[in-house]
């Protein structure tokens, strides 16, 4: 065995690393491989909005405008909800009560997604239908908490002699956190709130068991919607010829959309954000 | 040079892992319709345990693709619960298993008993959206099935049905899931696998098969050819070799009987073809 911090034991680390950042790219170019037929062929198809690919229609935009209703309404509910949990616990709660609600979000943020799903199906979908609405509402149970733990550690991030700062010139409490931490951490939030969506961006099997699956446009909280992830679960494995081609261009967009969004979760968090005179 | 030389390491390392994974058993590989999958996954496990050495790998994914798969030869059986074309059949050795329905399918809650044709129709069609035209009460929540699925075929062909005219509220995946969709849902009505639902029944799901234009949806009605919309469960070979000829003695022999019961099926030999 070789010494932890000896040049071979890097190497080692340094080529698992290698390996990890290669995957990536390597998925995107694999997909695009077994799309790239259908991107030869009709290309335009994909802008319809009529999805029945087994008749020859593949329009993903019914797909494209479930996963994103699904992901930003989601965090429109789960945004200010764990802001404001995470406000309460790192300034207001006792420490035994916050490193209670710390462990309680991290089992939450770790459950797997099938046991929300199946939670959904019993107390969500009776009362709202398999819907865009009960979609939406197991994205935000799954998020909540990670978007809640996320915002904690941006807040204990803060320099403390800011805070005290705050307070020496003078300003109340609620001013401080109000016009000096959350103005400090905005970016570090915004990450958070980018990883948040970048998750709720590939769930597919807790929102497959909710949302449906007809492959409408979200015109209302109360229509069966279809996402790309979920199409994926669906049909992937019965899937043959320009529908299976197709398919790999649907997880293709998937992909691109949570590395768009990681990748402004990345840059947003090495920010700083600037106190106002 | 180091780095390189990790590198190397960790690609032998996964290459090793994933021989060792690999196993060097005579593996006979089965794939195809997720209806039939448990008849073969309850016979190999029963076959493995009789004939050490012979290891059945039975993976589903949809009778187009069993088909597909034994035709290209890259699988040794292929299985379909629905009828193969005559292009499809051509160079294969087909043999039917088992006949099985497909059943419409409401909440016990719902007092629908039976169902016409018709009332099948300006349902799905979109024409009846509350079971107050049928006696009942609550808006209708159609559960329809995914695309790439042989029961939606199986249906489509029965009623003669365009998918895209067709107004689902709920769409799913494999039978579990339209059972599991009709039994939370008072109002919903669906259409499965009789065996499957049968099955679902015994276990307790608060769901009741309808009968179809007064023929009730029974094991009886399927085995004697009444039931309307009846389907064939086929395995298919693209060549004769001595495990495929034991899987099909097992399967054709008293205990492959006693598995389509097991699985509400009824066995091709005592069904009316």
């Amino acid at each position: 065995m070789t010494r932890p911090g000896s040049r071979s034991g890097w190497s080692l680390v340094w080529a698992a690393g290698l390996l990890g950042g290669l995957l990536v790219p390597t998925v995107v170019l694999y997909l695009l491989w077994e799309g790239v037929a259908f991107l030869r062929g009709s290309p335009a198809a994909l802008l319809g909005t009529d999805w029945y690919p087994t008749q020859g229609d593949f329009g993903i935009l019914p797909l494209v405008g479930g996963t994103l209703a699904t992901s930003f309404l989601a965090l429109l509910v789960s945004v200010p909800v764990g802001l404001g949990a995470a406000v309460a616990l790192h300034f207001h709660a006792p420490a035994r009560m916050r490193d209670t609600a710390d462990a309680v979000l991290g089992v939450l943020g770790g459950t797997p997604s099938v046991v929300f799903g199946l939670f959904a199906t019993v107390w969500f979908v009776p009362h709202l239908g398999a819907s865009l609405a009960s979609a939406v509402l197991v994205l935000t149970c799954m998020v909540t908490p990670t978007f809640t733990l996320l915002a904690l550690a941006a807040l204990r991030q803060l320099p403390r002699d800011l805070m005290e700062a705050g307070t020496t010139l003078g300003l109340k409490r609620s001013q401080v956190i109000r016009r000096l931490a959350l103005v400090v951490a905005r970016p570090q939030l915004a990450a958070a709130a980018s990883f948040s969506l970048a998750r709720c961006l590939g769930e597919a099997l807790a929102v497959e068991m909710v949302c449906g699956n007809v492959a409408n446009m979200p015109t209302g909280l109360s229509v069966p919607v279809r996402t790309l992830t979920t199409t994926l679960v669906q049909e992937f494995d019965y899937a043959m010829g320009e529908h299976r081609t197709a398919l790999h261009l649907v997880a293709l967009t998937v992909v691109l959309f949570a590395a768009a969004a990681t990748t402004l979760a990345i840059r947003l968090s090495n920010r700083r954000g600037e106190v106002p005179a | 040079m180091k780095l390189l030389l990790g590198l190397v390491g960790l690609v032998a390392a996964g290459v090793l892992v994933t021989t060792a994974m690999a196993d060097s058993q005579s593996r006979f590989l089965i794939t195809g319709s997720s209806t039939v999958a448990p008849i073969l996954q309850l016979a190999s496990e029963r076959i493995e345990a009789e004939h050490p050495g012979l290891l059945i790998d039975v993976q589903t994914g949809g009778s187009s693709r069993g088909i597909q798969d034994a035709r290209a030869g890259s699988v040794d059986a292929g299985m379909a619960s629905r009828d193969l074309t005559p292009e499809e059949a051509a160079g294969l050795h087909v043999v039917p298993l088992a006949y099985d329905g497909v059943a419409l399918i409401a909440n016990t809650a719902n007092p629908l008993t039976s169902i016409t044709t018709e009332q099948v129709a300006d349902l799905y069609l979109d024409r009846v959206n509350d079971w107050s035209a049928f006696g009942g009460s609550g808006p209708v929540t159609v559960v329809h099935k995914a695309e790439g699925r042989a029961t939606l075929e199986v249906f489509l062909k029965h009623f003669g049905f365009d998918n895209k005219a067709i107004q689902a509220d709920v769409i799913v995946g494999d039978n579990a899931q339209g059972v599991r969709m009709v039994a939370n849902d008072p109002n919903a009505i669906g259409y499965v696998s009789i065996g499957e639902a049968l099955h679902a029944v015994e276990n307790g799901e608060p769901i009741r098969l309808l009968a179809l234009d007064g023929v009730e949806a029974t094991l009886e009605t399927v085995a004697d050819g009444t039931f309307p919309v009846r389907r064939t469960l086929y395995i298919m070979f693209p060549e004769s070799t001595g495990a495929s000829e034991t899987l099909l003695d097992y399967l054709r022999g008293p205990a492959g009987r006693r598995i389509m019961d097991e699985l509400s099926f009824v066995p091709a030999a005592t069904g009316t073809p």
